[in-house]
């Protein structure tokens, strides 16, 4: 029983799903495939939302766990706290005043912003740590990250732009030439990947992640 | 044995490097690249139509992107553009209302809500989201303010993207181009140009073939500001960012220095056993 909730029935679901969607794109013109089509769309969209006040439900839970089960781990019960503080302050301030409101926005772009750029500031010093430590002459796949690297930040450096016009040239050549080909050729292979696992979801071949979650 | 730079001394040498950025300003000469050049092009373009501005940034991004989008807002109002903003992050419809009173779009632009731009609310679920919001009437039953659509004189005239004049991406996450390209471009063919940080690897496939142009990070904002003459955050970034770049540079070169010294005196000592 416990295999056709949680392996057929989804693919049947799936398998609909997938040929109402396929019918809807091709072949708009058929008679009330737009509607259905429409109505597949407007659930996903209402699953979506429903997915993400679980996700908050679940957040909820653990750092409400992490609080009652750790009070003498001090990183983990101060993370807890902070997370519940913060989430019942945001969450007050929005329900009582509207998420357009002027306090929404001032607790989003000085509290969220702030602390968001600040994160991203300090993130700048990990990164030219990182580049010194691992950018280095080692092999042919370290010479080639690092001359690709270096030609793209070069040109990315307005000063060396100025001081170097050729690099700007070589990125952009870089870019035309071998990031394009390699992503286009990238993409056209995840695509075809991407129908071949349809059509085999589509004959019930394609086991993909369902059942595996719920196991 | 040469001896690896210690964290300590990088941090502070960064933390100078930082502060001087703040302070200084090196004049440099901005060269404007194509893809830029596109994106400014399809503004002028659509001059006195309708945009459509898909949106997924958030004010976690105020710093790193909302320059470079308070340029093209600037723009878009400057040729009389009306927009229709589609958020597709919690946070986007307070955080694009920012955008647009700190560029005072009504004191300064004579734009007005509802007539000459509209905020939608946030739609969950991604592709599926970009999809159901190309149907303005099916997605949405109000605005962000609770406004019923039908009393949106902007979208009265205006049911689905064919009848819009631009499609204007905003997004950070290097997956949704593919889904612009899926749901917008392949469906109802209209100029796209997208606003990104970081992501131009994965618009690369689409350049020329859906895309018409980009923006990538605030150096290529910069060059917007520059040609759309509207300076402002991105060309106050122009020193930092040279600074920063020559600062890893030359730490990349230290690096190979020191990583090379050690090995040539670690063969000596071998040579020498």
């Amino acid at each position: 029983m416990s295999e056709v909730y949680t392996r057929r029935a989804p693919l049947a679901l799936g398998t609909i799903l997938i040929i109402v969607l396929i019918l809807n794109y091709f072949a708009p013109t058929l008679p009330y495939i737009g509607a259905v089509a429409s109505e597949i769309t407007k659930w996903a969209t209402i699953i979506a939302l429903f997915a993400g006040l679980y996700a908050i439900g679940i957040l909820f839970a653990h750092n409400i766990r992490r609080i009652y089960t750790r009070p003498g781990a001090n990183t983990d019960f101060m993370a807890g706290v902070t997370f519940i503080g913060s989430f019942v302050v945001f969450f007050a301030c929005l329900v009582l005043t509207g998420t357009g409101s002027a306090l929404s926005q001032a607790l989003s772009t000085h509290i969220t912003g702030m602390i968001t750029s600040t994160i991203d500031g300090l993130s700048l010093f990990y990164f030219i740590v990182w580049a010194y430590r691992r950018f280095r002459l080692r092999g042919i796949y370290n010479v080639m990250l690092i001359i690709g690297g270096i030609t793209w930040l070069m040109k990315e450096t307005p000063l060396l732009v100025y001081l170097f016009p050729g690099s700007r040239t070589a990125a952009l050549w870089i870019y035309d030439t071998f990031v394009t080909a390699v992503t286009r050729g990238a993409t056209i292979a995840g695509a075809v990947g991407a129908l071949v696992i349809i059509l085999r979801t589509i004959i019930w071949r394609e086991r993909g992640i369902l059942g595996i979650e719920v196991r | 044995m040469a001896k690896e730079i210690p964290p300590l001394i990088i941090y502070t040498i960064i933390f100078v490097v930082f502060i001087i950025a703040l302070v200084t300003i090196i004049p440099t000469p901005l060269a404007v690249e194509k893809p830029v050049e596109n994106f400014y092009d399809a503004i002028v373009s659509a001059k006195g139509g309708i945009a459509v501005w898909s949106t997924e940034t958030q004010f976690a991004q105020i710093e790193s992107v909302g320059p470079i989008e308070k340029a093209v807002l600037k723009t878009l109002a400057a040729n009389k553009i009306k927009i229709i903003i589609e958020p597709f992050n919690p946070q986007g419809p307070q955080y694009v209302a920012k955008l647009l009173a700190d560029i005072k779009i009504e004191e300064v632009y004579g734009y007005k809500y509802g007539v000459d731009y509209v905020i939608m609310p946030y739609l969950a679920g991604e592709e599926v989201a970009f999809a159901k919001g190309t149907k303005f009437e099916e997605a949405y039953a109000t605005d962000f303010y609770g406004t019923p659509i039908q009393n949106i004189p902007l979208l009265q005239g205006v049911k689905t993207f064919a009848d819009i004049d631009l499609i204007i991406c905003v997004h950070l996450t290097c997956t949704w181009p593919d889904m612009f390209i899926r749901q917008y471009w392949t469906v109802y063919h209209k100029p796209m140009i997208l606003l990104t940080n970081g992501c131009s690897t994965a618009i690369a496939p689409y350049l020329g073939k859906g895309v018409i142009g980009y923006i990538d990070g605030l150096g290529m904002g910069a060059q917007f500001e520059f040609l759309a003459n509207v300076p402002g955050g991105c060309m106050r970034m122009i020193t930092p960012r040279s600074l920063q770049g020559l600062l890893i540079i030359c730490f990349v070169i230290a690096g190979n220095i020191i990583y090379f010294a050690t090995r040539l005196k670690g063969e000596k000592k071998e040579v020498k056993k």
